[in-house]
């Protein structure tokens, strides 16, 4: 179980990014929202990574707030930035974490490459890490983290800049782990949502607008998704709006149909986008409205 | 935007070398760019890019040629795009538009309409280090809009927007690619399958500077048709002489991807997705 209860948290005086903020999770999850939501804030507040954090954090049933070291041996953290030893080949750094995990010597070595084989990193192994592109770094970041046979792994922004391949095996990989371990993802892409499959946490404005699984997600969409011919497009009520790859038609989002509106099945990023639309009550989401040429 | 079937350039065997071993950049690309929104996929490093930047004429190829009209315009938005730190977005499209060979008052015009368009009328004033990374996207679109492009290509565009921020990017392109003297023909490097699903016509596949796949999305998803499954069990029997094969976790069982000639009959069928589509691409032996 990982819980943030009654958590205000600021990186500078004052000013909180989080005020009151409660959150219980017993099971893996993944976290989205539109930038700035505070999904990277709430893991590095985990860690300890936020200058002060007020409120009750837990990892099981320790309470941890302060306890950094404490909360450090239960958790690992992949961190959104690819920060790597540069001087060090992948499998140096991989067998010296190991190590640190208190393997021996053959052990370490065993089971570095066998976590680079999982995220199919073998032949990367005796490459300097300055020398691994952007989407080998993330995966050898990733297998760090994986070594650790912690309580959760907290990953955020788990596939920034991976190739659809790349992608494809870091959620695999994530889903598999979380058979055996808590994972808790921040991501900006539905795909990673969808194919994770655990259960969804939707932030807004720094408070949660939607908890649960995707399929009730996608559901929430169900009845506000038409396909609408640019002739019945009605500029005067139009909501949300979408283009589509045919050229005479919008899918629109909207309460109730219209006659001459082609109910669609939703997607997940509909269902995304609609509780968007449905939680949309401040200026900013203008933006969402703006009307079609 | 018009949707003509006649190529607005062709791309002909363009091969790129770079460097003391001259390493190919892009091998063998050729394909040809139709009007509308064609999507250029492939795994990182593939040349993605460096073809970008050969059409935009960064980059001049060792071999082969590009084929087009010429009074053809063709704008380029970076993955990064960079501002000048003193000049506002308002003096840089106009000086931009002054440069293109528009007279002050159509120069003046297109400004103001690229400023509005692509929502920068708040910062319009506002000296280019102090725009924030949308701004400076969408900035760069507005630099293509008010060259009049007719072809524009994109690298990687959304690549750190969250899902709202994409669905206003498509919204600008949108409304721009309906203005009468909009762009004909986008490029768009992507990593992102679901947007080319969404709201590409058509794809372009490369791989290590080889172009794999040419033509519409629906296409490229058929050509994974007969090797798609799915599968309650991970796969745990022996490989029957398949040169592919994928299994990846979903909530309710496994996805798997194969083209072994006798698959398990507990295997069942499966709607290919495009990624099905793109991963038998790059694997080139799709039948």
């Amino acid at each position: 179980m990982l819980e943030w209860d009654q958590c205000t948290i600021e990186y500078q005086p004052n000013r909180p990014v989080f005020e009151n903020f409660s959150l219980r999770l017993d099971d893996s999850a993944c976290l989205i929202g539109p930038a700035g939501c505070g999904k990277s804030t709430l893991l590095a507040a985990m860690m300890g990574f936020v200058p002060r954090v007020d409120g009750r954090l837990r990892v099981g049933n320790r309470q941890i707030n302060g306890l950094w070291d404490l909360a450090r041996q239960h958790l690992s953290y992949l961190g959104p930035t690819n920060v790597l030893p540069l001087h060090l080949t992948l499998g140096e750094y991989l067998t010296e974490l190991a190590r640190l995990d208190g393997l021996p010597w053959l052990s370490a070595i065993r089971t570095a490459a066998s976590m680079a084989e999982r995220l199919q990193l073998t032949e990367a192994l005796g490459r300097p890490n300055r020398q691994l592109s952007f989407g080998m770094k993330r995966r050898a970041l990733l297998a760090g983290c994986l070594l650790k046979p912690s309580e959760w792994l907290l990953v955020d922004h788990a596939t920034l800049g991976l190739d659809p391949e790349e992608r494809r095996t870091v959620i695999d990989l994530l889903h598999r782990e979380a058979s055996h371990r808590g994972v808790l993802m921040t991501t900006i892409h539905l795909d990673d949502v969808h194919d994770f499959g655990k259960h969804v946490v939707i932030l807004r404005g720094s408070q949660v607008i939607f908890g649960g699984s995707t399929a009730v997600l996608q559901e929430r969409a169900r009845g506000h998704v038409f396909r609408v011919p640019l002739s019945l497009v009605d500029q005067e009520r139009l909501g949300g709006w979408q283009p589509l790859p045919e050229v005479d038609a919008l899918k629109v989002f909207r309460q109730d149909a219209q006659p001459g509106y082609q109910e669609l099945l939703p997607s997940l990023d509909d269902g995304y986008l609609w509780t968007l639309f449905a939680s949309s009550e401040d200026a900013d989401d203008d933006e969402e409205r703006r009307h079609v040429p | 935007m018009s949707h003509d079937q006649r190529p607005l350039l062709e791309v002909r065997r363009l091969r790129v070398a770079r460097g003391r071993a001259q390493e190919p950049v892009l091998a063998d690309a050729s394909f040809k760019l139709y009007p509308g929104y064609t999507a250029l996929i492939g795994p990182s490093a593939a040349g993605k890019t460096t073809l970008l930047r050969l059409l935009a004429r960064v980059y001049r190829p060792t071999h082969g040629h590009v084929v087009m009209a010429e009074n053809l315009t063709i704008g380029y938005v970076p993955e990064f795009p960079g501002v000048y730190h003193r000049l506002s977005p308002r003096r840089l499209l106009m000086r931009t538009a002054l440069w293109s060979g528009l007279g002050v008052p159509e120069a003046t015009l297109r400004t103001h309409r690229a400023l509005d368009q692509m929502r920068l009328n708040d910062a319009a004033d506002t000296p280019g280090r102090r725009l924030d990374e949308g701004q400076r996207r969408r900035l760069a679109l507005a630099l293509a809009f008010v060259q009049g492009a007719d072809v524009v290509l994109l690298d990687e565009p959304t690549a750190t927007l969250d899902p709202r921020q994409r669905l206003a990017f498509w919204q600008d392109m949108y409304t721009w690619s309906k203005q009468a003297d909009g762009p004909k023909a986008y490029l768009i490097a992507t990593h992102h399958l679901a947007e080319v699903d969404g709201y590409c016509q058509r794809v372009l596949v490369i791989d290590r500077g080889r172009t794999r796949f040419e033509g519409s999305v629906a296409h490229l998803k058929s050509r994974a048709q007969s090797h798609t499954y799915w599968s309650q069990e991970s796969l745990s029997s022996p490989n029957e002489g398949a040169w592919l094969e994928y299994a990846w976790s979903l909530a309710d069982g496994y996805a798997i991807l194969s083209d072994r000639p006798h698959p398990p009959s507990e295997w069942k069928p499966r709607t290919p997705s495009l990624w099905d589509g793109y991963v038998m691409a790059l694997r080139g032996r799709a039948r």
